[in-house]
């Protein structure tokens, strides 16, 4: 989001204080899992209270519970992710200072020049998928992706997407493409205005993280009418995924750990265990199944080539759309 | 009635005053510091509220705003420099009070109108807010191309000396604002592969260095003030005839204000400019602005300050923030897993009662804030005047880096200093350029959004009245603007005849 | 009146290297009919206009004689001393850490002014430094530029 990247960053100490209030099930903890250092940075390019942000800093809770070490947030916000980067890609690599990977790190990589890219860092697991959807207003007659294709097919689709250089602009796209129609796709900067957009009308669809678009969503004020997640969100069980509905688009906008590169064996495998952990914790399982985040474990065998097609693929469609040489 | 004793018994038993205070002095220091804009103040803050009840946290975070919108006159008016975006707009009457000695008088001015534009906008929120929400909901792409030309328009009447010198600063700014990510096709547009400049230039570097850094350029070495020493370095609050005689202004600015706190995006800067404008032209006396009006401050700090509140109407009925503040704020909100939207008033009406409550006592707390850290700023820029320049620099600087902790930043706002010393040197303004970087963004985006919409039809800007509204605002702005200098002209003529 | 000629020279010379930096811009499919060159465009000629004018109407005006001087202002190498110091503090924060170039600006500043060194301008430069690293490295949590020399 353009509007919250605009903003600063700051050193934040708080997560030691989050982690005085954890609650008192913490009694009954498992063993704790040992970590080579005591104290553990992880950086985000996102400033406080985007986000990266909030996510890390819930996520720092659960780690605190299942690791014998001490997490703090840092926030790195130069450069649209450049400075987070080449912070960790310069850092001694024994685990005490690790990155929050997502979809921007390697934006930023292909789209400019960056001192360090994303080849310059170490991918070590993924926790979740952000679930991407596509919504309507409430009012709206459109009620499912035929429905919507049906109408841009009609009349001149208006399709809304955040940011023009963002994963869901891209989707949007793609989905033109799968459905072989021209509805014009409308980027805005952030998603509070396409949101205004969509709620008076001016846009049939808008395509948007559902934490983002949490509050209408409840307030009844928008529906979601599908998902461009590879599965079905599991707190939203009934709603299809794009490709189930026929147009063969699939969005993953992963959230993940990454570190500098040569990082000893032992600490990647400490990662696998952890994240698989803290997914299954049931106290978390609460708290993002009701931001309706996706789990989606990738230990770290798999996780660099994830990233590795991923970038290729964004780097082939930025390239066939000509945004990039 | 049940609500206003829940509202007064509030008072004594939660955190709301307490928080209140510390957020309000906060965010004055955090305005106040040039570089510092109010959302980094806020995102600053931030972290210290994370361990707090929600109640207070979030009170704290929202008179951070409202503090940190009013600290931004205070280096306006002393040393040239922006605090936050919005107080760009103040230096102009401000600063110039400030040379004539009259800065004590200028700060209980831009204190005083602070005041009122606080309450004002408190008043929408709590009153208004269902209405004036739906209204928000109006706003479409054309609306707020229509905006844009709006502000771009002010440029032609305050481009004071020179229409066509004012045009080419108006024409640099807006290139400056093309660098960046573009934001309709999301190519890279003057980046030079830098990933610095993805996110583009922030027009508050531009403002700091062409204001700050240019002033210390034009004025090194010289030793003799150009400010006179002030009198006295006691703050004074307006009496009742200057209460009156600025009433008119400041009831623009707040008017000005409740709009553009609606429209997200928009923000302070705008109605802060679009302020000073109006408040000039519906003047009794249009030839003092710039020379050191009393109303030139109290309009445009006025705007800046209802800004704070009425912003916070899209964002607690939507969850939509209507500036870079107000999305820390919803960040706030959504670290304590409130979440905006119309179930936050059912759902958690404290937190809203605490805001309401805790807006009232900062607003009125101000006063009293200012009156101890005010005269404290004014003995400090009446230093011998090498002190002054050295901490002046320290600080812009200091500050600058603190946004993206970037030397980078540093180096933009000294480009933009030695473009404002070549603009000075030559008698190009500083205001029209500013205007450009403001406004380039939101022109450019939404007129090309809006022919997306319409497939490249014109007509789709005669189909949205507010925006033809705003179309028809800017034009008699600009047919006042060619008539004066016209009129100006015949007069020169008359007398070198 | 020769100022004006002169400025208008190098708006033109901005309107002219702004127009050919931004013949770069890559062109995309995802582009409106606007296009990402579009506004640039029009700036460009715009601004080429506007200079073109303000040079042709200072060689027909004739020179205005004496001009009402603007308040005093310092001759020009003295302005580019100034910049040249806070250029300087770039490098010097990312060599010698915050506190260090911070005591050194402010020293050297004072200086450049017309204070004299002594006792007392040096405990103001200690001051000053260790308040603005105390605001902004301990009060507001920046994490300030470190030594890179002693890194």
């Amino acid at each position: 989001m353009r509007l919250f990247r605009k903003q600063f960053s700051a050193l934040c100490a708080v997560a030691a204080i989050a982690v005085l209030a954890m609650p008192a099930s913490a009694q009954n903890a498992p063993q704790k899992i040992p970590y080579p250092v005591k104290v553990v940075t992880l950086v985000t390019h996102s400033s406080p209270g985007a986000g990266s942000d909030v996510f890390l800093r819930e996520l720092v809770r659960y780690l605190q519970k299942y690791v014998n070490a001490t997490f703090i947030v840092e926030n790195d916000e130069g450069g649209s992710g450049a400075k987070a980067v080449s912070r960790v890609a310069s850092a001694r690599p024994d685990g005490s200072m690790l990155y929050a990977s997502s979809p921007t790190y390697i934006l930023t990589s292909l789209l400019s020049k960056p001192a360090n890219t994303y080849r310059d860092l170490e991918p070590m697991a993924n926790f979740f998928t952000d679930s991407e959807v596509i919504y309507v207003r409430a009012e709206s007659s459109i009620k499912t992706v035929k429905d919507l294709i049906d109408r841009a097919k009609t009349t001149r689709g208006r399709w809304g997407a955040a940011n023009p250089g963002s994963l869901e602009r891209q989707a949007a796209e793609q989905l033109k493409i799968a459905a072989k129609v021209n509805a014009a796709v409308v980027s805005h900067e952030g998603g509070g205005d396409m949101m205004i957009n969509v709620l008076n009308g001016t846009l049939d669809m808008g395509v948007g993280e559902m934490e983002e678009i949490r509050a209408q969503y409840e307030a009844k004020k928008i529906r979601v009418i599908a998902t461009f997640n590879g599965e079905r969100i599991p707190a939203l069980s009934d709603m299809p995924t794009v490709k189930e509905s026929g147009y063969n688009v699939v969005l993953v906008k992963f959230r993940g750990i990454a570190g500098p590169k040569n990082l000893p064996p032992a600490i990647t495998k400490i990662w696998d265990d952890v994240a698989q952990k803290i997914l299954a914790d049931p106290d978390y399982q609460k708290v993002y199944n009701a931001e309706h985040l996706s789990p989606h474990f990738i230990g770290h065998e798999q996780y660099g080539p994830f990233i590795a097609k991923f970038a290729a693929d964004t780097g082939a469609y930025l390239k066939s759309t000509g945004v990039i040489r | 009635m049940e609500q206003f004793f829940t509202a007064v018994s509030m008072l004594f038993t939660t955190w709301v005053v307490p928080a209140a205070l510390g957020g309000l002095i906060w965010g004055i220091l955090g305005g106040a510091t040039p570089g510092l804009s109010a959302s980094i103040t806020m995102a600053l803050l931030l972290p210290f509220t994370y361990a707090m009840p929600p109640m207070p946290a979030i009170v704290m975070l929202a008179t951070c705003y409202i503090g940190a919108e009013y600290g931004g006159s205070i280096p306006a008016i002393l040393i040239r420099t922006p605090g936050t975006n919005a107080s760009a707009a103040t230096i102009m009457d401000g600063y110039e009070m400030n040379r004539q000695g009259r800065a004590g008088e200028a700060l209980g001015l831009s204190l005083w109108s602070g005041v009122v534009g606080g309450l004002f906008g408190l008043a929408m929120l709590i009153l208004l807010t269902e209405p004036l929400s739906r209204l928000a909901l109006l706003f479409k792409p054309t609306t707020y191309f229509g905006l844009g030309i709006l502000g771009l328009s002010v440029i032609a009447s305050l481009s004071s000396k020179s229409l066509l010198k004012g045009l080419a600063a108006a024409l640099v700014g807006l290139m400056i604002s093309t660098i960046g990510t573009d934001p309709i096709s999301g190519v890279s547009r003057f980046t030079f592969g830098a990933p610095d400049l993805l996110d583009g230039i922030a027009p508050l570097f531009v403002m700091v260095g062409l204001y700050a850094m240019t002033e210390l350029m034009m004025r090194a070495g010289i030793m003799g003030n150009i400010i006179k020493p002030n009198a006295s370095i006691r703050v004074r609050l307006p009496r009742l005839p200057m209460m009156k005689k600025v009433a008119r202004s400041q009831a623009i600015g707040c008017g000005i204000g409740t709009v553009e706190g609606l429209m997200p995006g928009a923000g302070g800067t705008v109605a802060a400019f679009i302020a000073y404008n109006e408040c000039k032209r519906w003047s009794k006396t249009p030839e003092e602005f710039g020379h050191g009006a009393p109303e030139g401050v109290a309009g445009p700090e006025a705007a800046n300050n209802t800004v704070a509140s009425a912003s916070l109407i899209p964002l607690l009925s939507f969850g939509i923030p209507a500036s870079n503040s107000g999305a820390v704020l919803l960040g706030g909100l959504l670290i304590h897993g409130l979440l905006p939207g119309p179930r936050l008033f059912e759902q958690n009406s404290d937190v809203v009662l605490g805001i309401y409550v805790g807006s009232f006592v900062a607003d009125i707390a101000q006063v009293v804030v200012g009156a101890v850290i005010l005269p404290l700023c004014v003995w400090l820029v009446n230093r011998p005047k090498p002190y002054r320049s050295a901490f002046i620099l320290a600080l812009i600087l200091s500050g600058v880096y603190t946004v993206h902790m970037s030397l980078f930043d540093v180096g933009i706002v000294l480009a933009s200093g030695m473009l404002g010393y070549f603009m000075k040197y030559f008698g190009y303004p500083f205001l029209p350029a500013v205007l450009g970087v403001v406004l380039g963004n939101l022109v450019e985006s939404n007129y090309r959004r809006s022919l997306v919409l319409s497939g490249g039809d014109l007509g789709i800007f005669l189909e949205d009245p507010i925006a033809i509204g705003f179309f028809i605002a800017a034009a008699l702005i600009m047919a006042g603007a060619l008539l004066a200098e016209w009129r100006a002209s015949r007069v020169r003529k008359a007398v070198s005849a | 009146m020769r100022k004006d000629i002169f400025s208008s020279a190098i708006l033109l010379a901005i309107a002219g290297v702004y127009y050919w930096v931004s013949t770069d811009i890559p062109t995309s499919t995802l582009e409106d009919e606007v296009g990402p060159r579009g506004l640039p465009v029009v700036l460009a000629i715009l601004l080429a206009m506007v200079a073109v004018v303000i040079g042709t109407r200072a060689f027909m005006t004739a020179p205005v004689a004496g001009g009402a001087p603007e308040d005093v202002e310092a001759p020009w190498p003295r302005a580019m001393g100034m910049w040249l110091i806070g250029a300087a503090y770039i490098p010097a924060a990312d060599f010698l850490g915050y506190w260090i170039a911070l005591l050194l600006l402010i020293s050297v500043v004072a200086f450049y002014e017309g204070m004299k060194f002594s006792w007392r301008s040096a405990l103001v430069a200690l001051g000053g430094a260790t308040f603005f690293w105390l605001l902004f490295s301990v009060l507001l949590g920046v994490r300030v530029p470190e030594a890179r020399l002693f890194g």
